[in-house]
């Protein structure tokens, strides 16, 4: 040891404190008369002969209180079964407990310790419990919300569910409209078609409508020359190939107008056509007439030459339009 | 158990019927170290009460409180250095 190492041996060697082998080296040091160290030694050992005024003074027992500890101590062995730990405070449960396995002089920091490790799990379980009890509201939250989106979802469902059925009645309702529209057409083709029958018959009635005023003016025209006073009436007789047909000529002689009525006429060829002839010095067209599905005919006849003045009337066959004199085979013949 | 072993030579010094004057002295004595001991650091005290009243070493009080050997060390002779300063006044006196 250096001298150093030796001074600061000194005050350990005063209380006691170094291992032999160190104790030997500082009295070998001391032994070589080491004034410095030799002072030094003394003021600590002298500190170490003040420490026992430190220990706390306490009066000697006397005998009754030795007697009182003994039976004190016998009676709580007794009890101590029956008490059992629930006597006991924390620490010196704890001090109990861990006695055999714990140096007391550590059994303080173990309590500090355990208290803490106590604690902690108290707080851990705490904070687990308020974790368990959010999630579990969460959970709720979640769950109240699922249950109000499937309730939207059911009323959606229920409307689409309306709105479809209202299309499909919609769908039958045009289905049967346009049904509806299919058959008024049909109709109206078949109104039109009727319209269009009624029409033609419509003018079939005003071509007979027609045919019967003209029918119905030629019995008047006939009728005026029958009541006139100043008609005469000339015969035609039929000759040769149409000795069957005759006429009549109702000659009126002031208006100069003839009424010609004429019946059993052959039928006319075709491209053919009757004309009437007044012969006065020579034969005058008196004009040109057509038969009837009977065949008969009736003319009024105009502007005719004086009837004083004509000897004879007469009918021939001519080509179409007439003729100024006649060309073809005289068919009917009268006297004035 | 040592207080009471440590008593004992205290109750053969009240039988040797030291006089009033001895009696002061000594109470002055014991505060002064009750209280240069109370204001030690109490790593330091710790060290100095185990070696001097239970006699351990300074190796055998580290190895009871699990601490390097230079660390009891250096609380003992700081403890001790301490103790010396405060205590100065006593052996004057004597």
């Amino acid at each position: 040891m250096t001298h150093e190492e030796i001074e600061d041996a000194i005050p350990l060697y005063a209380i006691g404190a170094l291992d032999r082998s160190e104790r030997t080296a500082v009295e070998s040091h001391l032994l070589t008369g080491c004034g410095t160290c030799h002072v030094l030694a003394k003021d600590y050992q002298a500190v170490a002969g003040l420490l026992p005024f430190g220990l706390r003074s306490v009066a000697p027992p006397s005998k009754s209180k030795i007697l009182a500890a003994v039976f004190e101590n016998a009676a709580s062995a007794d009890q101590g079964d029956t008490v059992g730990a629930d006597g006991l405070g924390v620490g010196a449960w704890i001090n109990e407990w861990l006695a055999p396995f714990i140096k007391p002089s550590l059994q303080p920091v173990i309590s500090v310790v355990l208290l803490l490790l106590l604690a902690g799990t108290g707080w851990y379980a705490w904070m687990t419990h308020r974790q368990v009890a959010n999630e579990a509201g969460q959970r709720e939250q979640i769950e109240a919300a699922l249950h109000d989106a499937s309730t939207r979802t059911a009323a959606l469902q229920r409307d689409l569910t309306q709105q479809e059925q209202a299309l499909a009645s919609l769908k039958e309702e045009v289905e049967h409209r346009i049904g509806t529209v299919s058959d008024t057409r049909n109709k109206l083709i078949e109104r039109e078609a009727e319209l269009d029958i009624v029409r033609e018959e419509l003018s079939r009635r005003e071509q007979e409508t027609a045919g019967l005023r003209k029918a119905l003016a030629q019995r008047d025209d006939m009728l005026t020359f029958l009541r006139s006073a100043h008609v005469k009436v000339v015969s035609l007789a039929g000759i040769e190939s149409a000795k069957s047909a005759g006429a009549f000529l109702l000659y009126d002689n002031e208006t100069k107008k003839a009424f010609f009525y004429a019946f059993n006429m052959p039928e006319l060829p075709p491209g053919k056509t009757y004309q009437l002839w007044a012969i006065v010095d020579k034969p005058m067209s008196a004009g040109t007439f057509r038969t009837d599905s009977g065949h008969k005919s009736r003319v009024v006849l105009k502007d005719l030459p004086d009837l004083s003045r004509v000897s004879k009337f007469a009918v021939s066959l001519e080509p179409e339009g007439g003729r100024p004199q006649p060309t073809g085979t005289i068919y009917l013949v009268g006297q004035t | 158990m040592t207080d009471s072993i440590d008593d004992a030579p205290v109750a053969d010094t009240q039988g040797h019927d030291p006089t009033p004057f001895d009696r002061q002295a000594d109470a002055e004595i014991r505060v002064l170290v009750m209280k240069a001991l109370v204001e030690l650091p109490a790593a330091q005290r710790q060290a100095v009460e185990l070696s001097y009243y239970e006699g351990l070493s300074h190796s055998e009080i580290a190895e009871r409180l699990k601490e390097p050997v230079g660390t009891i060390k250096t609380r003992i002779k700081l403890g001790m250095s301490k103790l010396k300063a405060a205590l100065q006044p006593c052996w004057n006196i004597d």
